[in-house]
């Protein structure tokens, strides 16, 4: 059992984001373990825990984590490769903070980098989702489809308009376009642009989807007591928790098992919190229809309710729920599972420059992923996680 | 037009057959919509499972469905993740509820797009690919 606030985010390392021709993933990813560790105030002989999730470029059986490893000269005890989707991050963490608890390492660096832009890859197409032949016979090749499936469920069941959908949108751009570290930081977006927007998977276009980007992140895990010698100010791990939906793609428009609930229990559980402490959020938000489900399951509105909440400005700095203050995965980049908790990281130190919130003391920080199988069958992985600027 | 008229292309990803779901590909050469039922408890299942995840009995079989169901959802897709749906687009991917549970993955033919609609009611139609299966879509039901 680990204790609600015994670990920390004792660094971050974020590279530049965006289109980066020439650079390369594997520079990406030692460029942000670099940054990572200067963050921290730590050197690479401190590490003895290395664990990553392959980017976009490099998923496979090995990825190219251990060239980060060879190229700083690392000696950990363990190089761990994992992957399950938009939650591998929070998986990670979860992984560092047992890996110290059963005394496998004491200062875990977690590393993830991309250059899946520059380099032409996508989520979409005959290798991707529907390379799986028993969906690309439909025509179903990405994993657009499989939400825009869930979003046309949805409005069905319950109403829900695109002039709603699109303040997800509309809303995390305005976030970027207040944050010059964004890549869509100068590209304005209005809900009448949005709803102007021509479908690629109606009821979706392309306001709906995620970045696909280049561009590298690392996080350092350690106790909070040794983060609280270090150089910056630790962001505590006052619970974690997961849960899966396992099916085909488009069973979940079932709404019967989301796979939230599970790991809203574990993760709040362990806090000792209920969503009404959560100040912020940081939502995995491949598609908007995402964020209105996740909103949804975690009890922040009643189910069915995501798209007047997301409509009536609940997500901006003023709403009940600031979400995705930097312009999450659809304005901000896209790092996986690592979009969240970077930004979640930067407010609960005050790092949020123009987009700071005021006096923010917990984030739920979340992630969606899966992993395709040859069948069709698609594992929904969900993972929840609570960071607290102080120490529980 | 949708990724239902005529036959596949070539390139077009195929079924892949494998020893749990080939009873299914079999039957759809006789026209026939088999997915597996539960002995214990009744519940239809698809796609095919090696027990039943509804009480978990190893007592999964194979009988014929009634072909019959209705639209759960669907998307209208206008940017092709393939080459060799280029030239379809846009084209409908839905998802069917059969009349007995189960939720089918598949394309509504003979029918515009813009008159997909949610509980749409359709049957099924059998598109032959080659001799060891046809591709089960759905068109409006008749009357």
């Amino acid at each position: 059992m680990l204790n609600s606030g015994d670990y920390a985010i004792a660094g971050l390392g974020v590279t530049d984001q965006g289109r980066l021709p020439g650079r390369g993933d594997v520079a990406l990813k030692v460029e942000s373990l670099q940054l990572a560790l200067a963050d921290a105030g730590l050197r690479p002989g401190d590490i003895d825990g290395f664990m990553f999730q392959p980017g976009l470029i490099d998923i496979g059986a090995y990825g190219r984590g251990g060239d980060v490893v060879k190229l700083l000269g690392l000696n950990p005890n363990f190089i761990w490769n994992v992957q399950t989707g938009g939650a591998t991050a929070v998986t990670l963490v979860h992984m560092a903070c047992c890996a110290i608890a059963t005394g496998q390492a004491s200062v875990v660096a977690i590393n993830y980098g991309d250059s899946s832009l520059s380099d032409g890859v996508s989520m979409s197409g005959p290798d991707a989702i529907g390379g799986n032949a028993s969906v690309g016979v439909y025509g179903m090749f990405s994993p657009g489809a499989d939400h825009a499936l869930a979003a046309r469920r949805h409005m069905h069941l319950f109403g829900t308009t695109r002039e709603q959908l699109g303040a997800i949108p509309v809303t995390a751009r305005a976030y970027a376009n207040k944050r010059p570290d964004a890549v869509l930081h100068s590209r304005p977006l209005t809900i009448e642009d949005y709803l102007a927007r021509p479908p690629l998977t109606d009821p979706l276009n392309r306001d709906d989807y995620c970045l696909i980007a280049d561009g590298g992140t690392s996080l350092i895990v350690t106790t909070s007591d040794r983060a609280a010698d270090l150089r910056s100010r630790p962001v505590h791990i006052a619970g974690i928790g997961f849960g899966t939906a396992q099916g085909v793609v488009y069973e979940r428009t079932n709404y019967s098992n989301t796979g939230v609930a599970g790991a809203k229990a574990k993760a709040f559980g362990m806090a000792g919190l209920t969503v009404a402490d959560i100040d912020c959020a940081q939502i995995y938000d491949c598609f908007s229809i995402a964020v209105l489900l996740t909103l949804e399951g975690y009890g922040f509105c009643g189910q069915g309710e995501g798209g007047p909440f997301v409509a009536e400005g609940n997500l901006g700095p003023t709403g009940r729920l600031p979400t995705n203050t930097a312009g999450g995965e659809l304005a901000w980049s896209y790092q996986q599972g690592f979009t969240p908790i970077v930004e979640a990281v930067r407010q609960l130190r005050g790092q949020g420059g123009a987009t700071q919130l005021a006096d923010p003391r917990t984030c739920l920080v979340t992630g969606h992923g899966g992993v395709t199988s040859a069948m069709g069958h698609m594992d929904y992985a969900e993972s929840a996680m609570i960071l607290t600027r102080e120490r529980a | 037009m949708t990724a239902g008229d005529g036959a596949a292309a070539p390139g077009k990803p195929l079924p892949r057959i494998t020893p749990l779901d080939a009873p299914h590909w079999e039957a759809t050469t006789r026209g026939v919509l088999l997915v597996q039922r539960c002995a214990d408890c009744a519940r239809w299942q698809w796609p095919a499972a090696t027990r039943c995840p509804g009480c978990g009995a190893d007592a999964l079989v194979w009988e014929p469905a009634s072909g019959r169901g209705t639209v759960h959802t669907y998307t209208v897709v206008h940017a092709a993740g393939h080459p060799a749906f280029a030239d379809e687009v846009p084209y409908n991917v839905t998802v069917v509820q059969l009349d007995e549970g189960p939720l089918m993955l598949t394309n509504v033919v003979g029918l515009a797009n813009a008159d997909l609609a949610v509980d749409l009611a359709v049957e099924v139609t059998f598109e032959p690919v080659n001799a060891e299966m046809a591709i089960p879509r759905f068109t409006p039901l008749a009357g």
